[in-house]
Formats: structure tokens, sequence, C-alpha cells
């Protein structure tokens, strides 16, 4: 037995340490989740920075459309913007701030439609996967079914998946590196590449194809029976919370109004916190986008972050919780 | 909990070291049961309530059994274990089946009636551990054993999480008095069950799941597809079942050595059958003897007259086309299966293959005429799983007609070609199924190809290790469930 066993953990040595040897010479995180980087910024800075904290929380419209330093300057809030990936899920998203929270905070949610529909895009696992070993802390955000989900095939998936690319790189006469952010990332968590400049917009944006395409009345009910959990919690802690909603273009809008209407009624009927704005009053000139929803780019971003913040301000005085300047 | 998951690796080192650490026989089975229900639980666990109800009757009809004298009561208590099993089968595989079919039929007398069907859902493995328990008490009531009374190992009988879910369906006059000897770890036993393991999941992520990327859009929706395109897909599904449910039992019969327990064969390299008799003596062996010894022998078997016996073939082999799954297509498949072994069965051939035989012949290179009977078996299965894996009746009627009227059209063949082309793994997913067939055809004197203990550890390393980065690369990174399961 004890012979038969010795020899079994040579062997998965000899694996583990080849298997090592190649990731560690070949492998190209980049190329699995070009955004991972960022995820260590933002969780540094909400575990260091003090209350009262203005706390970000949804997809990449946040990641790209958010400039937290006119946020420090025009509140008593410090910014911390935690908006990376809407493929982390909803559960993941909360669960990422949640011990962090400390009184005084207050917490604005901006998912994507799809994100509030319990969309899947397929790649959510994997996502999850990167995330937690980018930084092995993060085990501890887990909830059981994403355990469950990562054991049964996430992991595997992702293993195999970092495999291939570091064996294809092997194979590459001149290795090219995996679309970076490094240096691209301020310390609010804010993805600054696309900041002031006009950046050349992709003619394709992926993000069109999932934006508004639908409504999922029991998959916003059951977001929002999720978030009025978080909710609970947070005002128990005295954290306040708000939604508001992602940017979005003027033609994607006007073909597609009515889903993003009727997401604003049913999150009005259902959410036991305030929805500042409505989708109307974060639609932007499609100049302002890298393609046609919720990556915007330049100017956009500025105007995206006054708006935001002249609704917080208002929210907060309790004059309207839908009084935000529209363009339309 | 799915063999090819990181779940079960998990699970499986802790079950090995936690039974090695224990002394007592009756704590291994005990662990065996708790640690089965678990891996059955993981799908969902209201499976296991039923598992545990249906094994609990077979436990006290199996003391009942062994305990009445008079034969009539003997045979109450069979029937009563006969229609619980398959009334349970019936129940959950079969009801809306049947009632679809009775309202259509009733229908066309002008008689209507409102049977609604159910929305059930069909626990995992179900027709294995029905019929593995069915052998528990019929083998007590031909009193070729005598029944257990300690329910721990009967339980673990049952529900030997290794073959629980897709088989090997164990006889229990095999099984389980393997519950109730001493086991002892057996160094060269668990190595080759390792080996045997590693084989199954390349057959299965390597092979299996890519031919199903390749397949399944075209079997979904055939209507688009040339003949040719057709045709490959059907070589394709042939193989694709194949490394599927011969992985999963490859991995099932390696991870009962681990334990000490020896399951029977279940598949012995059956595409290099000469026959369709004989691929039905080398394809789940485990089913096609249970339905011999539990259904064809007592319907008469080959004592009976040759119309009979005809009778009894077909019977035997649409049943069999039943127990797979609740479809006119899966009936058809069995009767095609049974009209192709009719002859072999009525007018024996001078030599009949065995299982144990040496599939192909003991010769290197197969004669002409043997690569002829080879190809030509394997066209007539080939056939037959069209009828198994199409969505429907008419969808399998206009792929083989596709097939008949249009396999050597030019512009089907340039299409296969691009599409080849276009998608490099499919070109790699063909290229492994040549590497099967030929490292199959090597190896089959032995029970798996990787079968060789003798060679040196160097060599042996690096075949794994190979095999290994080979599933890392080539497997299709989900874990994607298998096909018997739904069975």
């Amino acid at each position: 037995m004890r012979r038969f066993i010795v020899e079994f953990l040579l062997f998965a040595l000899l694996q583990v340490a080849l298997l090592a040897g190649l990731f560690g010479l070949f492998s190209d995180l980049r190329r699995v989740s070009p955004f991972m980087p960022a995820l260590e910024i933002k969780q540094k800075r909400l575990e260091t920075s003090q209350p009262p904290r203005l706390i970000l929380i949804g997809g990449s419209n946040l990641f790209f459309g958010i400039d937290s330093p006119m946020i420090e300057a025009q509140t008593d809030f410090a910014a911390v913007n935690m908006g990376l990936l809407r493929g982390l899920r909803l559960e993941y998203i909360l669960n990422q701030i949640d011990a962090q929270l400390r009184a005084g905070d207050l917490v604005v949610i901006s998912l994507e439609y799809s994100t509030l529909n319990g969309d899947s895009m397929g790649e959510e696992g994997q996502l999850i996967v990167s995330a937690t070993t980018r930084r092995l802390a993060n085990v501890r955000l887990l909830t059981w079914p994403q355990w469950r989900a990562m054991l049964d095939h996430d992991a595997a998936e992702y293993l195999g998946m970092v495999f291939r690319q570091s064996i294809q790189r092997i194979s590459e006469s001149r290795r090219q590196e995996g679309p970076g952010i490094e240096g691209e990332v301020n310390e609010f968590g804010d993805l600054t590449m696309y900041h002031g400049a006009a950046a050349t917009a992709p003619a394709d944006n992926d993000n069109d194809q999932r934006t508004l395409v639908r409504v999922r009345p029991e998959g916003v009910k059951a977001s929002t029976r999720r978030m009025n959990t978080f909710i609970a919690s947070c005002r128990e802690r005295n954290v306040d919370v708000m939604f508001a909603w992602p940017p979005i273009s003027r033609s994607h809008y006007d073909e597609r109004a009515a889903f993003a209407i009727e997401f604003d009624r049913l999150l009005r009927s259902h959410l036991e916190a305030p929805v500042i704005g409505t989708p109307a009053d974060m639609v932007f000139d499609d100049d302002d986008f890298i393609g046609r929803s919720y990556h915007l780019r330049g100017a956009g971003v500025q105007k995206r972050t006054q708006r935001l913040i002249d609704a917080v301000k208002m929210a907060i005085q309790g004059k309207s919780q839908s009084g935000l300047p529209s363009e339309k | 909990m799915i063999f090819t998951s990181l779940t079960f690796v998990l699970f499986l080192v802790v079950v090995f070291s936690t039974y090695w650490m224990l002394r007592r026989q009756s704590w291994r089975n005990l662990l065996i049961a708790v640690a089965s229900y678990l891996f059955y639980g993981w799908w969902d666990w209201r499976f296991c309530l039923l598992m545990l109800a249906t094994s609990l009757m077979d436990f006290g009809l199996g003391l009942a059994l062994g305990a009445a004298r008079r034969q009539s009561t003997r045979r109450s208590l069979l029937l009563l274990s006969v229609l619980g099993n398959l009334g349970t089968l019936a129940f959950f595989k079969y009801f809306n089946f049947f009632a679809e079919n009775f309202q259509a039929l009733a229908g066309k007398f002008g008689w209507e009636p409102h049977w609604t069907t159910l929305n059930i859902i069909l626990p995992v493995g179900v027709s294995f551990y029905t019929f593995q328990a069915l052998s528990y008490t019929i083998t007590i009531y031909r009193r070729q054993m005598p029944p257990t009374g300690r329910l721990i190992d009967y339980l673990a009988y049952v529900s030997f999480f290794p073959q629980l879910v897709a088989g090997p369906i164990e006889r229990a006059s095999h099984l389980l008095p393997q519950f109730l000897e001493q086991r002892r770890f057996d160094p060269a036993a668990a190595k080759d069950g390792l080996r045997q393991m590693l084989w199954g999941a390349f057959k299965k992520m390597v092979i299996a799941d890519n031919l199903a990327i390749f397949l399944d859009p075209i079997y979904n929706d055939p209507s688009g597809a040339g003949g040719p395109l057709l045709a490959l897909a059907t070589v394709c599904f042939a193989f694709q079942i194949y490394c599927d449910f011969s992985g999963y039992s490859d991995i099932a019969i390696g991870c009962a050595k681990l334990f000490d327990f020896r399951l029977m064969r279940n598949f012995a390299y059956p595409y290099f059958s000469q026959s369709v008799a004989e691929f039905w003596r080398r394809w789940h062996i485990s089913l096609a003897t249970w339905f011999r010894d539990y259904l064809y022998i007592p319907l008469g078997g080959n004592r009976v007259s040759k119309p009979r016996q005809a009778f009894n073939v077909m019977l035997t082999f649409t049943i069999s086309g039943l127990w797979h799954g609740a479809a006119w297509n899966f009936i058809i498949w069995g009767a095609i299966n049974g009209l192709a072994t009719l002859p072999l069965i009525l007018w024996p051939a001078r030599h009949r293959a065995d299982p144990t035989a040496t599939p192909g012949g003991e010769r290197n290179l197969p004669s002409p005429a043997t690569l002829l009977r080879m190809l030509g078996t394997f066209l007539v299965i080939c056939l037959a799983w069209v009828f198994f894996r199409a969505r429907t009746f008419d969808d399998a009627t206009t792929i083989l007609t596709r097939i008949a009227t249009d396999l050597f059209s030019r512009e089907g063949w340039v299409t296969v070609g691009a599409m080849l082309d276009d998608e490099s793994i499919h070109i790699r997913t063909l290229v492994h199924v040549g590497i099967l067939v030929v490292v199959e055809w090597c190896m089959r004197r032995h029970h798996h190809p990787l079968d060789f203990p003798d060679l040196a550890r160097l060599w042996r390393w690096a075949i794994y290790t190979i095999i290994i980065w080979d599933i890392l690369y080539h497997g299709t990174g989900g874990v994607r469930p298998f096909i018997y399961f739904q069975f």
C-alpha cells in the first residue's frame, strides 16, 4: 500500500511540476481575462479606504465609465469603483463588498440589463475561477452553488484553457502578449485607457448583442430579491444603498426603449432601495461609446459621472428620486 | 457526480483513503453505501429516496423469499419484486410514452381520453440499478444464493458508486459475495485500475466529447445536411457512443479495482466483430447477458422450435431497445439488431466467436475476408445507430434516404471537406479516432489497451503523461454527461 501511494504521489508531483513549469514559462493569463489584474487594485482599495465611501458595484459599465477622482472632488465620499465584469454575476459582485462595508458607506448598484435578467453569458464560471486563482483569499466569496460549479466543471475548463494557451504559445514564433491593462487602471479601480481621448471604437461590440434584447420578469424579480437581502443587511449596518441605471447609446435606446421602461417599472415595484433616475437619463450620444452600449469613452465618462454625482446628491437630499437631467 | 469532474477526483481520493484506513469489513461497506448515496445525491437528493425505497423493498422480499417454503408463495414474492421494480421503471421512464401512444391509438378509433402526461424527472441510472436489484431477487428465487441479512451490505451492493448510474449491471451472485468477503489491497490491481480509468477518460474526453461537438448540430437538424455529411456523422456517432459508454465502463471497472472489487467486463472491442451476433457478445455485455439469462432463456432460448426461437430473439432485442428509452426509435433500433442477429442464431456458423476469444482473429493484420466481415458488421450497426441517435423517426428516415440517394454527390463531399478545413479540431478528432482503432487493434488481446504492467516505468510514465496532456489539450474543457446516464 505504502509503495503504491509513494509511486502515485511521485507521478502526481511530476505532473504538477511539469504543468507548473509550462504555465510559469508560457501561460498568459491576460489572454484568459485581461481585466483581472484590476480586481486586485479594486479589492485593495476597498480594504484600505475609510468611510464614508461611495462604493460602486456592477459590471464593466462602471469599470469603463466612471471617473472616481471627479466623485471625490465633488462629494465628501471616498470613491471605490468595484465594477469590473458583469460575468462575475450578481451573487459574487455583492459578496465581494459585503464583508468590507462600514457604517456611513453608500453603495450604488449599477447592474447591466442582462445581469438583472439573470441571463447567462456562458463564461461566468471561468471568470469566477479566474478571480479566485488570482487571489486565493477570494474563495471566501464563493457560495455553495459556485463552489459546486467550480468543482464540477469550471475549474477543469479553466485548467484546459490555460493549458491550451500555454502550448499554443510555445509554437508561436513571436510570442504575442495578450491585451494588458497594466498601468491603465487608476488607484480607485477605474479603467483610464479611454478617458479623455477619442479612442478608436471597434466596429462591432459584443455588448450590443446582449443589451436590452429582452426582459425576463422572473429573472428581474430573482435579482431584486437578492439585492433586497443585501439592502436589508446593509441597513442593519447603517449603510445606504441606491440603484443607478447603466449607460446606453441613443440609437440603441431608440430601438429598444420599451424594454428599458419595463425594466425600470419592475425594479421600482420590487426593489427596497431608491432607484436614482430612469434608463432614459443614462442615454448618451453614440460617439461617447465603444460600440453602442455600456462602455463609455472620452467625454462620455465625465458626463456619466457628473449625472451620477448629481443624482446621488439629489437622492441624499431627498429632493427627488428621478431628477437626473437628460440629454433626450 | 460525473467521473470526469474534479469533484469526482476529490471524492475518490477521500473515499479511497478512508476505505483502506478502516479495518473492519462492515465499516468499509457502510462507507461505500454512504459514499454511493452522496455520489448519487449529487445530482438530486430526491433520487436517493427512490433508490432507498426500492432497495428496502427488495431486501425485505429477498428475506421473505429465503424464508418461504411453498412454491406459490415464492412465486408471488418474486412477482411482487418484478412488479415493484418494473413498476418504478415504468412510472418514471415509460408513463408518458404509453399515455401518449394510447391516446393516439384511441384517437384513431374516435375515442379521445383526456389523460394528462406528467412532468416526471427521470432519475439518473434508474434502469441500471433496477435491473441489478431484480437480479438479486431472481437469483434467490432460483436458489442460486441465499438472501443476505445484512442491510448495509445489500444497500452497498445496489448503490455501489462506480457502476451505479451506467453499469456494468452486475449479477447479485457475482458482486454481492464480494461485499461479504475480506478485501485486501492489491497494488497490481489498483495500478491496473488507474490505467483503465485513464484510458476511459481519454476515450470520453478526447474522442466522445469532441465527436459530439461535430455531429450534434448535424443530427439535431439533418434537413440541411447532404448524404456524405450525414454518413460521416453516423460513423462518428458509432465511435462517440462507443467511446462514451465504454469509457464510462472502463472508469467504473478501474475504480472498483481500487477497492478490490472485480466488476464484469462490459465491452470487448465490439467494432472488430465479424457478425452482429458477435457484436452483441462484445457490446454492453452486462445488459446483453442480463437479457439472455432473465428473458431469452426463460422464454425457451435455443431449446424451442426455430420460429419460436426467432420470436424470442426479436422480443428480447425489442425489449432491449425499449429499455434504452421510451421512444419508437429505440424499439426500431432493437428490432433492426434482432433481425440482423437472426440468421446467425437460427443457423449458427461453424464456429461462434466467444467474447474472450481474440476479436478479429489471431493474425496481426486481418485477412481481406475478415476485414470485409468486420466492415459489413460495422455498416449494419451504423444503420441501426441512425435510429438510436435521430431525434424522431422522420429524422431517421430523412438521414437514411439522403445517405442512400446522395452519398456519392461531389457537392456533398466538397461540403464535408470545407467543414473539416474550417474546423481543425474536427480533423484532430478524426485522427484520434484512427489512433484509437489502431491502438485497440494492437492491444485487443488485453482487457484494455493500457494493460502493460511489465513495461519499464519510464515508458509507462511517458505514456501516461502523453495521454494526460492530450486530454488537457484536446479535451473539450467542458464536463459533458455520459450518454447512458439518460437511460
